[in-house]
């Protein structure tokens, strides 16, 4: 684990890159998606995927697994429960810097 | 470039065009629970109630035949979804609530009533029931999305 980025108010500085952001909004949409989908619905490289996901991982909110299907080995990444709610505070943080009311 | 360095904090506009590129992302990744699946549920449920067992061993037979459905359901879901590379979110218990509750409370009161066109209505309205659930619960997800 790295050291906590989050402020009070929720503002997380690990989530907050775009990338980061966009990654934890798409996986907060699914149970479980494949690496590949993630990659082909962001738009993104795969080293750049797995750059931010390594990243994700380490600060413990999204988790890596992997599953063999049609003989090819497949990734499935899932935001985990602590990640779901980094992730909903970072919003509410964000809705707060706008002038938004929460959800 | 971004780095791992705590950033400054955003500005208004930079938060809001945050909000909006997590918007577009959600709404990327979003994908409903197939609606197959809530039909076959309705379908289950509708013909649970228009044989409305009555004896034990009746019950016992239906009530073993519709878990069986269940499981096979789930696992031909299960499979598709794998194959999809999308494992959608599941209901909330709220809204399973929200979709199985008034199947129960029907039941309940048909129990009472005992009518067999009161069973027919109830089916009917179960099968409807549900799969309007579907159409409405995609939509709003999609809406949120």
């Amino acid at each position: 684990m790295k050291t906590d980025t989050r402020s009070p108010d929720g503002f997380d500085a690990t989530i907050h890159a775009e990338n980061r952001l966009r990654i934890c909004a798409l996986l907060e949409a699914v149970e479980q998606i494949e690496f590949a989908l993630v990659q082909e619905r962001l738009q993104v490289s795969a080293s750049v995927l797995s750059k931010h996901v390594s990243v994700l991982m380490d600060a413990g909110y999204v988790q890596q697994t992997r599953a063999v299907r049609d003989t090819r080995q497949r990734v499935w990444l899932s935001l985990t429960s602590p990640g779901r709610a980094a992730y909903h505070a970072h919003l509410a943080a964000l809705r707060a810097i706008v002038g938004e009311s929460p959800d | 470039m971004e780095t791992d360095e705590l950033p400054e904090r955003p500005s208004p506009l930079e938060a809001a065009a945050a909000l909006e590129a997590a918007r577009q992302a959600r709404t990327a990744g979003h994908t409903s629970i197939q609606a197959w699946l809530y039909l076959v549920y309705g379908l289950m449920a509708t013909v649970l109630m228009l044989l409305h067992p009555s004896s034990g061993l009746l019950t016992l037979a239906v009530v073993g035949t519709y878990g069986v459905g269940v499981v096979a359901a789930e696992h031909v879901y299960s499979r598709r979804v794998v194959a999809a590379g999308v494992v959608p979110r599941k209901l909330t218990i709220r809204q399973t609530v929200a979709v199985g509750a008034p199947t129960a409370a029907l039941w309940i009161a048909l129990a009472f009533l005992n009518e067999t066109w009161g069973w027919i209505i109830g089916a009917v309205v179960v099968g409807c029931w549900t799969a309007g659930y579907a159409l409405v619960h995609s939509g709003r997800a999609r809406t949120r999305a």
